[in-house]
């Protein structure tokens, strides 16, 4: 990332986009180091494709698609998930948002992934179908099931 | 490092690239060529291909493979109730016939389209048998997508025709089940022949309903699945057997009345025309092992409850019975049907 600005308007991109990512992958995924490393590999490609993509309407999606996709194949690479429940038992639920990070943490990693997206970024349905590569009724089916799985986990979590 | 990263974010777009291509062939109904692109997205294990495609499978009939595939599905966190497996398909198939054998109101889905301009119910019958002819001579594989256009056509009429119109399109429905079935589909072919049931049983038409159910029974035989096969031709036989009131010859009065006696008992108020259609039978069958007497209270009976009923099939039958009642002498029975006739116009 040391040669001089190639390319128009992408500096300002990364530093929006990157935090937004990073966020995201930390909301999916408890390994903090791997999840910079994966949001900074997905800016990387964003780069090489920034005549394409910055044209879109949410290039940010874009980039979101490139990083769920690179931690998957990470998490192939691990041949194995997350330990959720050991992540769980480590975070310290100092205040309300980390106490829904971390239950977002112990829902299933496909239930995880919309309901981040819709309820952290704001996405809507069509937009998650596009970007986790699902089809829009298994998002809907996910995101009702999520979400009752989290009131579940945060409702007991408050006696 | 870079070279690996984009080598594998290639890799991933092309994939994706097969994702959407298989979405489309899917949309457009080329479920094999959508199950290939589907199973390369699914062996690379992005998005929900292996949902998509197990469900694929089962309606093309390839139950090892989908099988294999919804255990993936599973595997990768996916729901269950995600993937109609056949089972679940051909379980809730035989749940809505065997409610449409006993005659329960099953009206389950509405056309997508309002129905445009008008449609005679002679020509939606003559293009249904060009087609079957079509079918049995090259093959359901050529017919299906005409088969398929035709229904599109012709289903959002059920919402303003009438028994007649119902036959029609159920037959429609039954054509794009065997056309499908015969393509090998036959997760595609059971929708439609539900629809095909449902219709039939809105027309009060048991021979119809009895045909279906034996088609898919077919169809299930020949998919190894012979307990459901046995199911569906055991509700198609009691079908048959109820469709009795739709003949008009008297071959057999005896075996006739004794299926009328026991069908008649399970009608409820709500069921006017199929009690009428019965009694009437009833009535003639009776007339013809000459007890007039037994003919009479029966033809008082469908009479009485015809009050409100607008049907040309009850009243074919009551002139059928009319006819015979003349030739037979039976002259009280004539002036009860001639009571209807004067009322109802």
């Amino acid at each position: 990332m040391s040669t001089p600005e190639p390319d128009q308007g992408f500096a300002e991109f990364f530093r929006t986009c990157l935090p937004v990512v990073t966020r995201t992958l930390k909301a999916l995924n408890g390994d903090t180091r791997v999840v910079d490393d994966i949001a900074q590999d997905a800016l990387v490609i964003a780069r090489r494709r920034w005549q394409d993509i910055h044209a879109y309407d949410k290039p940010e999606a874009w980039v979101l698609k490139v990083a769920i996709r690179l931690m998957r194949r990470w998490q192939q690479r691990q041949s194995l998930e997350t330990p959720l429940v050991a992540v769980a038992d480590v975070v310290e639920q100092v205040h309300e948002v980390e106490a829904v990070h971390t239950a977002l943490r112990s829902l299933s990693p496909r239930h995880r992934e919309v309901v981040a997206l819709h309820h952290l970024l704001g996405y809507p349905v069509r937009e998650i179908a596009s970007v986790l590569l699902v089809s829009e009724s298994t998002v809907r089916a996910h995101l009702t099931r999520g979400r009752a799985e989290l009131r579940r986990i945060l409702g007991g979590s408050d006696e | 490092m870079s070279d690996r990263l984009l080598h594998e974010f290639e890799v991933d777009e092309a994939v994706e690239g097969f994702y959407r291509r298989g979405e489309e062939l899917e949309r457009t109904g080329d479920l094999r060529s959508a199950a290939q692109c589907f199973r390369v997205v699914a062996d690379q294990g992005l998005g929900d291909a292996s949902v998509r495609l197990a469900g694929l499978l089962f309606a093309l009939g390839e139950t090892v493979e989908a099988q294999r595939w919804y255990e993936v599905a599973l595997a990768d966190g996916f729901d269950s109730s995600l993937v109609r497996t056949d089972v679940v398909v051909r379980q809730e198939f035989l749940e809505h016939a065997a409610r449409i054998t006993v005659g329960a109101p099953t009206f389950d889905w509405v056309p997508s389209a309002v129905p445009v301009g008008s449609l005679e119910v002679e020509d939606v019958r003559a293009r249904t048998a060009a087609l079957r002819a079509l079918d049995q001579r090259y093959g359901g594989m050529v017919c299906h997508a005409s088969v398929v256009e035709h229904l599109a056509r012709v289903e959002p009429f059920v919402v303003v025709g009438d028994a007649a119109m119902w036959t029609a399109v159920a037959e429609v429905c039954e054509l794009a089940g065997w056309t499908a079935f015969d393509s090998g589909m036959p997760g595609v072919a059971v929708p439609h022949f539900s629809r095909a049931l449902t219709l039939a049983r809105q027309a009060e038409n048991e021979s119809l309903i009895a045909s279906v159910l034996t088609r898919a029974g077919r169809m299930f035989l020949h998919h190894n699945a012979p307990d459901d096969a046995l199911k569906a031709f055991q509700l198609g036989f009691v079908a048959a057997h109820n469709s009795w009131t739709d003949r008009r010859s008297l071959s057999d009065p005896a075996t006739a009345i004794a299926s009328l006696t026991t069908k008649v008992g399970t009608y409820d108020s709500s069921h006017v025309r199929a009690q009428v259609l019965a009694l009437t039978a009833l009535a003639r069958n009776h007339l013809a092992l000459g007890d007039a007497q037994a003919a009479l209270s029966f033809a008082a009976e469908a009479v009485a409850t015809s009050a409100n009923l607008r049907s040309a099939r009850a009243d074919d039958q009551l002139r059928w019975l009319d006819l015979e009642a003349r030739a037979a002498g039976a002259s009280v029975l004539v002036e009860q049907i001639s009571a209807h006739f004067a009322r109802s116009g």
